[in-house]
């Protein structure tokens, strides 16, 4: 008898977690739910029975993520203060609640992120300056902390947009034009060719005095120089490209990338210039 | 002797009944064009060649043009001398869409009542020989802003036309337009597997083969592929799928394994490509290496199945012997494998089906970058953007008389000749924006456009 009590009480003690574990997951689940569904009493309700608030779906994104991308403010509001992770990043798109605020043109709930901590006030405004999203753009903005140049190239997608409104924000923060390095066609012309790295290739062509790159299956990009062999893509802040001359030619390009990252990519073909 | 009448009439009922099947149903000729891209989803139709050159808005080789109402990325299929399509329409006189390339997850919010409906051409002068309303009611699925409520191609054996309207409906005429059965496969909730709230509806299209229509559902939960008996309506078989939302078509492969014949049903999803046994629906062989969202639709030739995605993770393309068995994934690093025959991680193409022509294979993707490879090895040939500019690509290359045809959202029609060089041979202007893939039958290309159905061929000699 005591034999069978034991093993029932052990067969308990293995179970129960599990059970609580279902529980739980059930829990976060209907905690996701409710935060797609703006519903703020049953995101309380959910995190009152011990949801967590936190809770992770299998991509990473958290109720705060769907609550940030429906401009929810009221669960948005009740998530930060319940704990909820401001700078949690979806392992998908390496998304955070702000950049699903900022996509939306959620200025209210861009402005309370930020407020507090939420650290992609560049990727933010670069979002909401490309699309046009000026409630956002400004909510931006009005954090402060940019420094005039990095606003620069937001200016020239702004001005390139057509966004007006925007330009005169940007513009009132502090933003300048950006200024051309002047280089001879004929010179401009030494980096035409193709490039490759072990992953992609890359073409440089030259086309009514500007220089074009073209990565495989992406979008022509205009380039900008800003020095002797350094050019920049404006429409793409924080994008670089440093070109390395041998002999006066040149041999490859470093692309450097906004969040810091750097690939190179050797030349393997001339197309224009000295050989 | 009334014993040995009956027999007799009954044979002869019978020899008819073969003959008028085989003649009716079983005679795939160049003429007929009866699903998703054509013949088994090859996008190729050879015979009488296609035009060159035209232009929908002067009415150069234009044979005719047909409205039809509401808003369908279905394809036009053909069959002797009749085209179908099908359309929903929004009592919604405005209902918005979107072209272009961006990557808005929106579903459009419109909960007005929609109409189904099914339209019989004459393929010769575009005449509606008859319509049918399919299903009347609110949409149970939200659409992407960019999709519509009728996205999947119909398809015909030539005494059947099937539609397939996602939750709205399963449906089966025969050529008069009398409806034969039809069925409700419920809510397919099918769209962004990130956050199923963004619904985006279906679009993979239903295929025949023997007596059996399949589809592939793959939805939110509770995904599948089943086959229904097409005269009667009745499920044959139906086998559950582990996979989320996914847009591309089932494509029948027919092939001789080991000196026997094998034919089986092949799809792309998330999960990974798959092969099932016709008849039974029972998996035979599974490819993971997928992205996260996948559109296009197996096709097969020089005794290989093709497969392209591209999303994230990856732009995979992959070449498979069709006598695979088991689980043929990859391992980390390799490109080929027993079953295998070559892949690639980059170059596949997001919605557009690839196409293979001659000894090569062309895959061109949603912004017009075009690469094509050898078919039997991988090796790429070329690269170009179609057009030699930049657009948005949603239909799927067809081709037919040495050509290849590119139709770009913005209403022209880029033909290139086929083959290791590039070579722009045309660009044709519908006038109006093209989603669907077109179609060729007997030297006629048919083309739904967002407003019309057109017919472009060789006036010159008509």
């Amino acid at each position: 008898m005591a034999g069978r009590r034991i093993s029932l009480l052990s067969l308990f003690v293995v179970l129960l977690p599990a059970a609580t574990g279902v529980q739980a997951q059930e829990l976060n689940e209907q905690l996701l739910a409710a935060a797609r569904k703006s519903d703020a009493a049953a995101v309380k309700a959910l995190l009152d029975k011990g949801a967590d608030v936190n809770a992770k779906t299998r991509y990473g994104a958290t109720a705060l993520s769907f609550a940030a991308d429906r401009g929810s403010v009221e669960v948005v509001k009740l998530l930060l203060e319940r704990g909820a992770e401001v700078n949690v990043r979806d392992t998908f798109y390496s998304a955070t609640p702000l950049t699903w605020a900022a996509s939306k043109n959620h200025p209210e709930v861009t402005r309370m992120l930020l407020e507090k901590g939420a650290q992609t006030k560049e990727m933010a405004l670069s979002i909401a300056v490309q699309s046009g999203h000026k409630e956002t753009a400004e909510a931006v903005l009005s954090m402060g902390g940019f420094k005039p140049e990095a606003l620069t190239p937001h200016l020239t997608i702004a001005m390139r947009g057509g966004h007006t409104e925007i330009v005169d924000m940007l513009k009132r923060a502090g933003a300048a034009p950006p200024v051309e390095y002047k280089i001879a066609p004929e010179k401009l012309k030494l980096y035409e060719g193709k490039y490759r790295n072990s992953e992609i290739e890359a073409a440089m062509t030259v086309t009514d005095g500007k220089l074009i790159a073209a990565f495989q299956g992406g979008q022509p990009l205009n380039l900008m120089a800003t020095s002797e062999n350094v050019f920049t893509a404006p429409e793409i802040p924080g994008i670089g490209f440093t070109f390395k001359l041998e002999a006066d030619r040149v041999v490859s390009f470093t692309l450097k990338q906004g969040d810091g990252s750097e690939r190179v990519f050797q030349r393997v073909e001339q197309k224009g210039g000295a050989q | 002797m009334r014993n040995r009448i009956f027999p007799l009439a009954a044979f002869v009922a019978l020899a008819i009944t073969l003959i008028g099947s085989s003649s009716a149903a079983a005679q795939q000729t160049d003429e007929n064009w009866p699903q998703f891209r054509g013949p088994r989803a090859s996008g190729l139709a050879e015979g009488k060649p296609a035009p060159v050159k035209w232009n929908a808005e002067t009415g150069e080789n234009l044979l005719w043009k047909t409205e039809i109402p509401g808003l369908a990325h279905a394809s036009p299929i053909v069959w002797g001398d009749r085209v179908f399509v099908v359309t929903a329409v929004s009592s919604n006189p405005n209902p918005f869409f979107r072209h272009g390339l961006f990557g808005d997850v929106d579903s459009d919010k419109d909960q007005s009542k929609h109409t189904w409906k099914l339209y019989c051409l004459d393929k010769k002068t575009g005449r509606i020989l008859w319509e049918r309303v399919s299903y009347e009611g609110v949409p149970r699925v939200k659409r992407h802003i960019k999709g519509t409520h009728a996205n999947s191609t119909p398809v015909t054996d030539g005494r059947h036309v099937v539609a397939f309207f996602g939750s709205e409906g399963l449906y089966c005429y025969d050529f008069d337009g009398k409806l034969k059965w039809k069925l409700d496969l419920g809510t397919l909730d099918s769209g962004w597997f990130y956050d199923p709230d963004y619904q985006w509806g279906m679009a993979s299209s239903p295929v025949i083969y023997k007596d059996m229509v399949i589809l592939q559902c793959d939805v939110q939960q509770g995904s599948y592929i089943a086959a229904w008996d097409v005269k009667t309506g009745k499920q044959m078989w139906k086998t559950n799928r582990d996979e989320i939302p996914s847009w591309g078509s089932p494509t029948v492969v027919e092939s001789t394994v080991n000196g026997k014949p094998l034919v089986q049903i092949v799809t792309n999803a998330t999960g990974g490509v798959r092969g099932y046994e016709a008849h039974t629906g029972a998996e035979l062989w599974h490819l993971r290496g997928n992205p996260e969202i996948t559109s296009t639709t197996p096709i097969a030739a020089h005794d290989l199945i093709f497969v392209a995605n591209r999303y994230r993770p990856n732009q995979p393309i992959y070449a498979i012997r069709p006598g695979a068995t088991g689980d043929i994934s990859l391992k980390d690093g390799k490109e080929s494998n027993e079953h295998v025959a070559w892949s690639k991680q980059r170059g596949g193409s997001y919605q557009p089906t690839p196409i293979i022509y001659g000894d090569h294979l062309y895959i061109a993707d949603n912004n017009g970058a075009l690469g094509v490879y050898e078919a039997k090895t991988g090796e790429r040939v070329y690269q170009q953007r179609i057009g030699d500019k930049g657009g948005s690509y949603s239909a799927s290359p067809v081709a037919s008389g040495g050509r290849i045809y590119f139709s770009s959202e913005d209403g022209e029609i880029f033909v290139i000749r086929a083959g290791p060089k590039y070579e722009l041979l045309s660009s044709n202007p519908m006038g109006e924006v093209l989603m669907a893939t077109p179609a060729i039958s007997d030297g006629m290309i048919i083309v739904r456009g967002q407003k019309h159905v057109f017919a472009v061929a060789e006036k010159k000699g008509k």
